[in-house]
């Protein structure tokens, strides 16, 4: 009766996604996650232990709580010369922002909460709203390293923007839709990665340079410029910042598994239908990601501006193009696919 | 080169310039000289092949100041030798000709010795800034030997 | 109406992650450095005013402190000063532990400054196994003489105390370990195409400028300029034992790293030969030992850590002065002692290499990058407390 009635609500696409998974909490629990993650592989390869304690047998798991929880009570301090209003909600923004896309995300090939011809399209348009409040940040900040960190995020974003686009729009030719739910269900046969492996290396490298993943961590370069556009904030809009980038990562790697690793595909027949299997597959292929650029700190040291835009421009704009012609030999080719 | 070979090159180079030049074994020659033939002495050290000045040493001797200069090579057998060029100042006239422009090697150390001995270099393009004292320090050089180090806390008296 | 300012002025001041204790005023038109003034003197204090009111043993630690990481090479060459003005010279065996004490400080100095470097430009990996590897180093010279940093070993006449049993077993276990570090270092790190883009062709010091700004150091040989004081004027017991000078030829930062991280398998050369080598004898000079009480002499030879005489407490050294000089792991430190013939030295001069390479800071960053500047500091291997003494 009552709670039958709220779990059928709850349980609806156009509420579940958004709100719990691929959305809201399952976001914030990767968040906790791969934070605890980055640090313990960190670690690993550093001969060190890591996050240890508060209920060691877990191995310090819990150690993400309390930093939020400590977050939750700190005092943000707002330097007097700020610009106040900008400088309070642009943090909300962009963390709100940051995982907008996920609206548009399948997690089944029939449980989607917003189906449309332009999915694909939509999903990419929406990830590019979050730079514009980190430039916005600096500027709010009234802070010399602020400004040179929100000016280098500009910078970065004209250069991973255009190449971006261009692999998955690679993809969207070979499949000859923009659909993300037929997108998923044309790779039931064979994976996006092995018909047009370019653009899916392009793609990855630009998908964690757009996320400040090292070798790319550029607009917030701690040993240059403090912590770039998020110099001044502290307390939990600190905790807001530090999280957005993850939460972008996390949905981007959600529509490049979509387009890239099959979506939830290979699926045996009989559990089609059935969201959650079908979810987690999804949800796998991409937290493996957003681990990989979890482990790209360990290894790399993180490249000056300079050098990051002349790889956006120099090596994967004409790798994306490069890309699209792979996707209008292959179609011109014949290969094609079947709804 | 053994030391006094050395010894007699340098007086072979300075012998129009009035400098007393003495050998120390097992490797250093002094030179001493007063203040107006410091900048040719050093432009002929500086062709002789030495071509920089380790450090630069103000001492406070009470009526006179003294500047040490130790100079020596980095390459080939002068690297074994030291050269300390030593300059007397009268006190109440403590300026001495800077020697930034043959060997650019002396310019920290000068001015360090500038704020902590108050002996002013001419030509030195730092006089006045302060290094390592703090901004707005005003007082004696605090290398000199009337400046008495204040030790806090000590006194029991009460 | 007022002309655009296009110039930045950043104060990369001492409240910054990257900067140390000093502050670099940089002016930026850009990303591009027109100016950078170092403005140091943060940690300025006063070692040579302090050192005239001390006693002679007593400047030892002080002479020490500022350098951390390389404390033996102001140790060194104070006490060589003090024993030219003493007119004495320590017994062979005692010269054998200070060049093993010398080259173990060396290599842990090393592995300090390439770690910070590490993670000036990013690399968090770099930093941790460069100061995890550095624990084998302090725990060795922890066994040798008591202390894990500032160890106050070297004293006038000879070290403080002997090797202790198993001693050369030990380090011999910990240089093939560092040994077998270096490849996953390179593997990592070194051969990173990142760190190479980041530090090759960054701040070129060519090699007239290297000499006539006076640079000293790894700074030094990298711009391919073949000076050491253990070749130049060889101390201790260098003179007996084979090895190379490592210069190279760039002059860039990847050049100073490169030198660094070579100089350190010529020291584990210089450590096993020292082991091989040493001779038996006293550790202390002869007029020194003879003044220690008896009863303190048996619990000096059988323990092997020297006791005091009691002169050493109102030491006098003879009027006159003194130069000695040392390479310690950042470059060349110079001691330059004057005494009157009472128990603290009339003047005192300390030149570390630190302080001899500020004048790089100014003349290596003309025309870098923002973010070439930790990339160039880290290379330096400057440490703030050591210029300011």
């Amino acid at each position: 009766m009552q709670v039958q009635e709220i779990l059928n609500i709850l349980f609806e696409p156009y509420i579940f996604i958004p709100l719990v998974f691929p959305g809201l909490i399952a976001a914030f629990i990767v968040l906790l996650i791969i934070i605890w993650l980055e640090r313990k592989i960190a670690a690993k390869v550093q001969l060190r232990y890591g996050p240890l304690y508060i209920i060691k047998p877990l191995g310090g798991v819990i150690q993400t709580v309390a930093d939020l929880i400590r977050y939750l009570f700190q005092e943000p301090i707002i330097p007097k010369d700020v610009d106040k209003l900008a400088f309070l909600l642009t943090p909300v923004f962009l963390f709100g922002l940051a995982y907008l896309p996920v609206v548009v995300i399948p997690i089944g090939p029939s449980y989607y909460a917003f189906r449309s011809d332009l999915s694909l399209l939509i999903a990419l348009a929406l990830t590019t709203l979050a730079p514009i409040f980190t430039v916005l940040m600096g500027w709010a900040s009234n802070n010399k390293f602020s400004l040179i960190g929100s000016v280098r995020e500009g910078y970065l974003v004209i250069s991973y923007e255009i190449p971006i686009f261009l692999s998955a729009l690679s993809m969207a030719i070979l499949y000859g839709t923009l659909d993300l739910v037929e997108i998923a269900e044309a790779q039931r046969g064979i994976w996006g990665i092995f018909l047009n492996p370019v653009a899916a290396v392009n793609m990855l490298v630009l998908m964690y340079m757009s996320t400040s993943k090292f070798p790319f961590e550029i607009p917030e370069a701690e040993s240059e410029i403090v912590a770039g556009p998020y110099t001044e904030y502290g307390g939990i809009l600190y905790g807001l910042v530090m999280g957005a980038s993850y939460v972008k990562l996390y949905v981007l790697s959600l529509v490049y598994s979509i387009l890239f690793l099959g979506g939830w595909n290979p699926l045996p027949q009989s559990m089609i239908g059935n969201p959650f299997i079908s979810g987690s597959v999804l949800f796998i292929k991409s937290f493996i990601l957003v681990a990989f650029g979890a482990f790209l700190r360990a290894v790399y040291p993180r490249f000056r501006i300079d050098q990051a835009i002349g790889l956006g421009w120099r090596i994967s704009l004409p790798l994306s193009l490069i890309s699209i012609f792979i996707s209008l030999l292959l179609v011109m080719g014949g290969v094609r696919f079947v709804y | 080169m053994r030391i006094d070979e050395l010894k007699q090159k340098i007086e072979g180079e300075l012998r129009d310039l009035k400098a007393e030049i003495e050998a120390r074994d097992p490797n250093v020659v002094n030179i001493r000289a007063s203040r107006d033939d410091v900048i040719e002495i050093a432009r002929r050290l500086s062709s002789i092949g030495f071509d920089h000045v380790k450090a630069v040493t103000a001492v406070d001797r009470g009526d006179i100041f003294e500047v040490d200069y130790i100079i020596s090579s980095y390459l080939g057998d002068l690297s074994y030798y030291l050269v300390n060029l030593k300059i007397s100042l009268p006190r109440d006239d403590p300026r001495a000709p800077s020697l930034v422009e043959i060997w650019p090697s002396v310019l920290y150390q000068e001015h360090e010795e500038h704020e902590m001995m108050g002996i002013y270099f001419e030509g030195h393009p730092r006089m006045g800034r302060k290094l390592l004292l703090p901004e707005n320090y005003e007082g004696i050089p605090p290398l000199r030997k009337e400046f008495k180090i204040k030790t806090e806390g000590i006194d029991y008296g009460g | 109406m007022e002309a655009e300012e296009r110039e930045l002025e950043l104060l990369i001041g001492p409240q910054h992650p990257a900067s140390g204790h000093m502050r670099l005023i940089a002016k930026i038109d850009g990303d591009v450095v027109t100016e950078l003034r170092p403005d140091i003197g943060y940690v300025h204090r006063s070692v040579e005013k302090i050192a005239e009111t001390k006693k002679f043993l007593q400047i030892i630690p002080l002479v020490e402190r500022p350098s951390l990481p390389d404390t033996t090479a102001n140790n060194l060459a104070y006490v060589m000063a003090l024993e030219k003005l003493l007119g004495i010279e320590p017994p062979p065996r005692a010269r054998y532990l200070r060049t093993l004490l010398a080259e173990i400080t060396r290599i842990h100095s090393h592995l300090y400054g390439l770690g910070i470097h590490g993670v000036m430009i990013g690399s968090s990996t770099a930093y941790m196994w460069c100061f995890g590897d550095r624990e084998p180093f302090l725990q060795l010279a922890q066994e040798l003489t008591g202390a894990r940093l500032t160890y106050s070993y070297i004293i006038p006449g000879g070290v403080r105390r002997d090797m202790p049993k198993g001693f050369a077993d030990k380090v011999e276990k910990v240089l093939r370990y560092m040994e077998g570090r270096m490849k996953d270092y390179f593997d990592i790190y070194f051969n990173n195409p990142v760190t190479r883009a980041r530090l090759e062709g960054v701040g070129v010091l060519k090699r007239e400028d290297a000499i006539r700004l006076g640079a000293v150091g790894p700074n030094l040989r990298a711009s391919n300029v073949p000076y050491d004081v253990r070749k130049a004027e060889p101390y201790a017991a260098y003179p007996d034992v084979e090895f190379d000078v490592i210069t190279e030829k760039a002059g860039d930062s990847f050049a100073r790293v490169m030198v660094r991280v070579r100089e350190i398998g010529e020291s584990i050369k210089i450590i096993r030969q020292v082991l091989k080598r040493i001779p038996d004898g006293p550790i202390l000079h002869e007029n020194y030992e003879k003044l220690i009480p008896p009863k303190l002499k048996e619990q000096y030879k059988s323990t092997g850590i020297v006791k005091f005489p009691s002169l050493f407490a109102n030491l006098k050294a003879p009027e006159g002065e003194a130069i000695a000089r040392v390479e310690g792991g950042r470059g060349e430190v110079v001691f330059h002692i004057i005494s009157d013939g009472k128990t603290s030295p009339y003047r005192l001069r300390m030149v570390t290499p630190s302080f001899r390479n500020v004048v790089l800071f100014e003349h290596l960053t003309k025309g870098a990058r923002v973010a070439d500047i930790p990339a160039i500091y880290g290379s330096l291997d400057y440490f703030p407390p050591e210029a300011d003494r």
